[in-house]
């Protein structure tokens, strides 16, 4: 390797480098998109197939069991099937008279998942109205925050991302900031004073453009030092979101 | 041996742009430098482009990085025994974790042993696969 031929060669990325960040680039990346996102699905859907295959690999040897526990099952489904039309019922009457969980002024835009490395990237971009700061969910699930946006993809901050800040909020109302680091989750800033237990559950509290009571996880083990000013609690995120499949953009001005 | 050359730095661009948010192209890269590929630096511009394109940042970041780190080998190549294999990981080591830094935020042990083990494994592979199909070279200045 010669160091001159090493310089041309930080020139012309340092010159690429300026041409993208001033935009310049968009006209050839744009029109160019489909190619890492056809490349990056098939990928993806290997590593998921590769995933459900090891799985099947590993339970082989419970089978037997698997069958005997499926014969058990059917005869409980009968039973289930009763209870479960009454718990429908029930929850119907219920849902009417609790407010819905999302409010029925949100408008979504469905995305399907092309890639989780780092970011979440979503093959829906500017063209379907998202923008940079838009909340991603799945269900009443939080899944993000749109992070970075092109005309036919987008990037998603997940909460588990070591820059990710969300308000949150327990079934307790109190309140802390939801982050992660290196893939896990925990609720952070809480005050002392607070009460903050074991499998309290984790929402959004509103603020910051996240909308309120969308869900985020469980406590798992508190982490309480009388010393500091602030106590953490471990989060079990309510979806993987490494299996995420689908998820929908909320459309907010 | 070059489409096997491409289909490794390929492979590492798809696994880091789609899976793993682990610098497994700079690794590639640089196990190809220490390697003695003659045409890594092009490599490197031109699979830290495609790296780039692909994890949606600004085209050119990576390709710099690369250029960087292999400058500095070329640079410090004489003064240092990159020939050993120790310095040879201890490079590997430095440059990856500091681009995990920069790219990913993350800086955790269980990931250095990943760095070490990885680099490791696939420093051994590719200079045997080389070493068998006569491509390796001392590295030229």
């Amino acid at each position: 390797m010669h160091a001159t031929r090493i310089h041309f060669y930080i020139g012309i990325a340092l010159f690429i480098f300026a041409l993208d960040f001033f935009g310049i680039l968009v006209f050839v990346k744009d029109p160019l998109a489909f190619i890492p996102q056809i490349t990056k699905r098939a990928v993806f859907s290997v590593s998921h197939s590769l995933g459900n295959f090891g799985t099947l690999i590993f339970s082989y040897s419970q089978i037997s069991e698997v069958i005997k526990e499926r014969d058990r099952l059917k005869s409980d489904t009968v039973d289930l099937s009763e209870r479960m039309r009454q718990v429908i019922a029930e929850n119907e009457s219920l849902r009417r008279q609790l407010e819905a969980p999302l409010s029925p002024s949100y408008s979504f835009v469905p995305a399907t998942v092309v890639s989780i490395s780092r970011y979440m990237e979503i093959d829906k971009g500017l063209e379907s109205g998202i923008k940079v700061g838009m909340t991603v969910v799945d269900g009443n699930v939080l899944i993000g925050k749109v992070l970075q946006v092109e005309t036919h993809r987008s990037l998603i901050l997940l909460p588990t991302d070591i820059e990710s800040a969300i308000p949150a909020k327990t079934s307790r109302e109190t309140r802390g900031i939801v982050g992660g680091a290196s893939g896990t989750l925990s609720l952070n800033t809480v005050l002392q004073k607070d009460p903050l237990f074991q499998d309290d559950t984790v929402i959004t509290s509103g603020e910051e453009g996240f909308p309120p009571n969308l869900l985020i996880g469980k406590t798992a083990h508190i982490n309480a030092d009388d010393s500091s000013v602030y106590k953490q609690a471990a989060i079990i995120p309510t979806l993987d979101y490494k299996r995420e499949v689908t998820v929908f953009v909320i459309l907010t001005q | 041996m070059k489409l096997f050359l491409l289909f490794v730095i390929g492979m590492s661009i798809l696994l880091e742009a789609t899976l793993f948010p682990f610098p497994l192209t700079l690794v590639t890269i640089l196990i190809f430098a220490v390697s003695g590929i003659e045409e890594t630096a092009l490599i490197a511009l031109l699979g830290g482009l495609l790296l780039d394109f692909f994890s949606m940042r600004y085209i050119g970041v990576s390709s710099i990085y690369f250029l960087a780190t292999l400058f500095l080998l070329t640079r410090y190549s004489k003064k240092v025994q990159f020939q050993n294999k120790f310095f040879q990981l201890l490079y590997l080591f430095g440059a990856t974790v500091f681009y995990s830094f920069l790219f990913y935020k993350s800086l955790h042990v269980l990931y250095f042993i990943e760095v070490i083990v990885i680099g490791s494994v696939f420093l051994f592979t590719l200079k045997y696969v080389l070493k068998r199909f006569g491509r390796e070279r001392r590295l030229s200045l």
